[in-house]
């Protein structure tokens, strides 16, 4: 009994009394988090639960009382072609990003190679456009897209493929692929810097021992370079996939949505409802929706992700 | 035991919590406060859709000078914002209770209408009486602006939809003025086959296929047929064979290759400039966009306005439009009565209503333009209006006029539908769709 008895007595105590300076140092603590705390709560903690409360209700945005409707939004959402057309199109947003990935894979390769001159000076002007507004950048596409003075066109012309022509933003077969290649543009330069990062972090003694063992530079691509890569990569897919499903900009300076719906994503069709036909509650519903798909899929692509990890 | 600091921080986090509530969400003003009385000290606030038309802004000015110098005690405050810009941000700044004291918005029930049935509008059915602006306005635009049987704003600018075209390229590739609509199509035909866009038309920005698809229609279905499609308290709808013969029509222009290459991607502005450079011969549009040819090209230029020909001859001449901006007064105002007074002034006094004109907005009051120093094409202005008017009437915006919801339907629809991307009748379906939803929550 009294075996057994003090190691209990040791376990219940150690965490009830710390000693009073570590109390008084985690109390100090939480008045040092307090007031990012409160920041949190008034910006983020409390909007979000404001839109959770507004989804539930039927109101215009207009009057002062909303009305309390359950469940209708969320019942209502699952029938709507609409927002589920518009989500379609952020996947094969999401689906496009990847190409930015794979194009600052490809650059950050290259430009880690030590015998080319002036690398410094490339991967600076490839990361420019990474540091441009997104409102400038659709601005400056959208006159690149132009049908009839447009640079795209212009330079097609020039070169004598004036069949493929076309007006990229008019038509609702090229609309889609025309923005995400401006949201690419700004991409690929920060994929390459972060993985450039990541590059310099790998060992080049692995390098090595693949020569020896006979690897040509596509095997040690693949078998040492992209490994060594992985968390960074995983990185960049989660950043461009909440980037993405939450896009806004682009869409709205480059298409508002259109030809028809074909541009539509589902944070233009949310400010659409809110602010075009005012039906907050409505579009409250579709952000929540919106929102717990971002955090499902982003939570199920790092648990896979935490699989593979030897 | 808790210690103090533990206390403290407890009863700290739930203030602090209410303090954040409180800088989420706005408190709406129930408008029911006194107005500061005419000859009190201050400061009238105004916004105005002139950002769109930059060369009214000016005359603005002019006339509320002229108001301010007979009330020195008064500073008046004008912003101006496109109407997209008004649209986005005027009705939450209302239902704040931090709009501007005086708005300038269109008149209609999709717009003007949400506002004022959600209580955010000030009525100026006592100004009215007051200032006697029912006699000097038509019964037919004071309807523009009442909602409710309630009196909201007074229009400040009658539109109407028309034919503008360019007489002297006209003439240089034998097409005949478009006097019926007849001579239209053959006009265009001309115009397409000496390589020369027939009509000018953007629709980047969604709402100017609305304006096509009007002329059409208006030229094309009695009026009070349009009507009763284009309110919610009437009983039509889109999909009515005459509405979508009219609908066919608009798209037979797009077929035949009268229209802008890629007009889905061109904007509106681009296309009044194709139009007015003499890229493009024709320009289906409301005479909104006269002060702006009138100042890029002169008063002498060869832009000539007339009535969109009627398509179906057995109807008496007929336009789309209506009212255009209207001066309102916001609800949580402190000055309403002093911004009464400023709306008289600056729509009602003589001499404003010259300078008005004379800029190239068409009165809404029975002003004939006596005295003014008009242009020709501003004559021609007034003249179609007066056509319609003495005809079978000026119907409405077609889908901008009922309700946001048949608005938003339109903006993706119209595109797909001109694009051919969209039959006639899955798009008046969507149309209707959204009529019938804005008409089962009205009250």
């Amino acid at each position: 009994m009294t075996s057994t008895a003090a190691p209990v007595a040791v376990r219940t105590q150690a965490p009830s009394r710390p000693p009073t300076g570590r109390r008084r140092g985690s109390l100090r603590a939480y008045w040092l988090v307090l007031p990012a705390l409160a920041l949190y709560t008034a910006f983020l903690l409390w909007p979000i639960g404001q839109t959770v409360w507004l989804s539930l209700t039927d109101w215009n945005g207009l009057t002062a009382s909303p009305t309390w409707t359950g469940l209708d939004n969320y019942r209502r959402l699952v029938g709507d072609d609409r927002f589920f057309g518009s989500l379609g199109n952020n996947l094969v947003w999401v689906a496009g990003s990847w190409l930015a990935q794979g194009l600052g894979l490809l650059l950050a390769a290259v430009l880690s190679a030590s015998w080319i001159r002036g690398r410094t000076l490339y991967r600076t002007l490839l990361f420019v456009p990474a540091t441009m507004a997104l409102v400038i950048v659709g601005i400056a596409w959208d006159q690149i897209y132009r049908p009839d003075t447009g640079l795209l066109n212009v330079t097609l012309e020039n070169a004598g493929l004036e069949s493929l022509t076309r007006g990229w933003l008019s038509e609702s077969g090229t609309a889609m692929g025309a923005v995400i290649a401006t949201a690419n543009w700004t991409y690929y330069g920060f994929a390459m810097v972060i993985l450039l990062g990541g590059l310099q972090n790998i060992d080049p003694h692995l390098y090595e021992a693949a020569a020896l063992d006979g690897a040509n530079a596509r095997q040690r691509f693949r078998h040492v370079t992209v490994p060594g890569l992985r968390n960074h990569i995983t990185l960049l897919l989660v950043v461009s996939f909440i980037n993405t499903l939450k896009t806004f900009d682009l869409v709205y300076v480059m298409t508002n949505g259109g030809p028809g719906h074909s541009t539509e994503v589902v944070a233009y069709y949310i400010y659409s409802l809110a602010f075009v036909t005012h039906r907050v509650g409505y579009a409250a519903a579709a952000a929540v929706v919106l929102t717990v798909i971002i955090l499902i899929i982003t939570v199920i692509f790092l648990r896979l992700r935490e699989r593979e990890r030897p | 035991m808790p210690t103090d600091t533990a206390r403290r921080l407890r009863r700290t986090v739930p203030f602090l919590a209410l303090a954040a509530t409180a800088c989420v969400g706005g408190a709406q003003s129930d408008g029911d406060g006194e107005s500061l009385a005419l000859g009190e000290e201050a400061t009238l606030t105004i916004v105005s859709q002139f950002g769109d038309t930059p060369a009214l802004q000016p005359v603005l000015e002019t006339i509320s000078d002229a108001w301010e110098r007979e009330h020195p005690e008064v500073t008046v405050d004008i912003q101006y914002l496109s109407y997209d810009d008004l649209q986005k941000t005027l009705p939450t700044t209302l239902a704040s209770g931090s709009a501007p004291d005086v708005f300038d918005y269109d008149a209609s029930e999709s717009t003007l209408g949400v506002l004022a049935t959600n209580g955010l509008v000030h009525p100026l059915t006592e100004y009215a009486e007051q200032y006697g602006w029912l006699d000097a306005l038509p019964e037919s635009v004071v309807g523009r602006a009442t909602f409710d049987d309630i009196f909201y704003a007074v229009p400040r600018s009658s539109e109407a939809i028309g034919l503008f075209y360019n007489e002297a390229l006209f003439a240089r590739h034998g097409a005949p003025p478009p006097v019926d609509y007849e001579s239209f199509l053959v006009a265009a035909e001309a115009l397409r086959q000496a390589g020369v866009v027939p009509i000018a038309f953007g629709n980047k920005d969604q709402w100017p296929s609305s304006h096509l698809v009007a002329a059409a229609v208006h030229a094309s279905v009695p009026v009070d047929e349009v009507v009763a499609v284009e309110s919610l308290g009437g009983d039509g709808v889109y999909s009515a064979p005459r509405l979508q013969g009219a609908f066919e029509v608009a798209r037979d222009w797009v077929a035949r290759g009268f229209v802008t290459p890629d007009f889905n991607g061109v904007s509106f502005d681009d296309s009044v400039k194709a139009f007015m450079n003499g890229t493009a011969g024709m320009l289906v549009e409301g005479t909104g966009v006269t002060p702006d040819i009138v100042a890029t090209l002169g008063d002498d230029s060869d832009v000539r306005f007339v009535p969109f020909p009627m398509i179906d001859t057995s109807l008496r001449q007929q336009a789309a439009g209506g009212a255009g901006g209207s001066w309102a007064i916001s609800a949580s105002s402190p000055v309403a009565d002093i911004a009464a007074d400023w709306i008289d002034f600056v729509h009602f006094s003589d001499e404003a209503e010259r300078l008005w004109l004379e800029a190239g907005v068409l009165p809404t009051t029975g002003y004939d333009g006596a005295g003014a120093d008009v242009p020709a094409l501003l004559r021609q202005n007034l003249e179609v209006v007066g056509a319609a008017n003495d005809g079978g009437g000026i119907g409405r915006w077609t889908a901008f006029s009922s309700s946001p919801l048949v608005t938003d339907a339109w903006n993706g629809g119209g595109q797909a539908y001109l694009a051919g991307d969209l039959d006639v009748a899955a798009f008046t379906a969507s149309l209707d769709d959204a009529l019938a939803e804005s008409r089962s929550s009205t009250p």
